[in-house]
């Protein structure tokens, strides 16, 4: 390396103005690398170490795409999974609702043929009953009969009594 | 920007952009999780990405932004002072190393620059960006980022200078 010091100096002072090109500052580099600085120029050493471990260093974990797949699979599985629930809940109440209103509606069948069976029943009794009134009626009818027979015959008891008297 | 050209623009970006969050967060664990986190964020607009003209001064500007929201959470905060914690301690353990303990010392400088200082000197140092694309990172025009820039070298340039004379006073003590 061909070192002209005075040239690093002016590269140096143009540096910490903020003035080099990318190419000087690649030169002030190769200069501290060298293994050639100059005293005066040391203290800036550590400087361009520096800079060149730092531009060594690498990400030590790769980018991946992995979690943006991970967030979509359980963003995905979790509407999926509302979904499905939402369907299950929704398919039960369509399979329940009716059966409801038909085991409802069968009672009041129920209902209405245990009523109408009763109506049957009580109409029988009630015919049961008119026959034993129509009965009794007539055994009343008989007994007036005989009543008015015997009031005849006390009444003719009576009179004899009288007129024995 | 199709998937196989996102992947290859990833690819040669993502170092880069792993070296400004590290200068940024300091945690190397918080700058690759901030990697990933603004690649999956660019990821999911890809599409978007071809109307933008400087696509690697984009990256870079996506994962500045992102790690001023880290260090403005109060834990990216926390995380920040355990490492400089660490840092400071763990330079003792290199001081038997000459070259390494300087290197350590500007990295300690580093972080007491100011933010903004200091990505422009990442981006100008380590990365080699021009005046111009720094600026289009970091919005600012380029008379400001030279500025800026020179204020830090400046300030590292008068810090390496007292290390420098100090330890050269503590040879001649103990010689």
């Amino acid at each position: 390396m061909n070192l002209d010091y005075n040239k690093i100096d002016a590269i140096l002072n143009k540096y910490f103005e903020g003035t080099t090109s990318l190419a000087e500052e690649d030169l002030l580099r190769q200069y501290f690398a060298s293994g050639f600085v100059a005293d005066k120029h040391y203290p800036y050493k550590a400087l361009f170490d520096y800079t060149r471990r730092a531009k060594a260093e690498i990400s030590p974990q790769p980018v991946t795409f992995k979690s943006t797949n991970n967030r979509q699979r359980i963003y995905f599985s979790a509407v999926a999974s509302l979904v499905l629930a939402i369907g299950f809940v929704w398919f039960i109440q369509q399979k329940h609702l009716p059966n409801v209103a038909l085991s409802g509606l069968s009672t009041k069948v129920k209902q209405i043929e245990v009523s109408g069976h009763k109506r049957k029943e009580a109409e029988k009794e009630i015919k049961k009953f008119a026959n034993h009134v129509e009965k009794g009626v007539q055994n009343i009818s008989a007994l007036s009969i005989f009543a008015i027979a015997t009031q005849k015959v006390f009444k003719i008891k009576k009179s004899s009594k009288k007129s024995n008297k | 920007m199709t998937q196989l050209e996102f992947v290859n623009t990833i690819k040669k970006m993502e170092d880069k952009m792993y070296r400004l969050a590290k200068i940024m967060l300091v945690s190397a664990d918080e700058a690759a999780d901030a990697v990933q986190e603004v690649c999956t964020k660019l990821w999911i607009k890809k599409e978007q990405l071809n109307r933008i003209a400087n696509t690697e001064a984009y990256f870079m500007r996506a994962t500045r932004n992102y790690c001023l929201d880290r260090i403005k959470s109060k834990q990216a905060k926390e995380q920040r002072l355990d490492s400089i914690e660490f840092m400071v301690k763990s330079q003792s353990a290199e001081k038997q190393y000459d070259a390494n303990e300087a290197v350590a010392i500007v990295q300690k400088l580093m972080q007491d620059l100011p933010e903004k200082q200091r990505i422009i000197l990442q981006l100008r140092d380590v990365e080699g960006y021009e005046y111009k694309e720094i600026g289009t990172i970091l919005d600012m025009n380029e008379n400001a980022v030279r500025t800026a820039l020179s204020r830090a070298r400046k300030t590292l340039k008068n810090a390496l200078i007292k290390y420098y004379e100090f330890g050269l006073q503590q040879n001649r003590r103990y010689s």
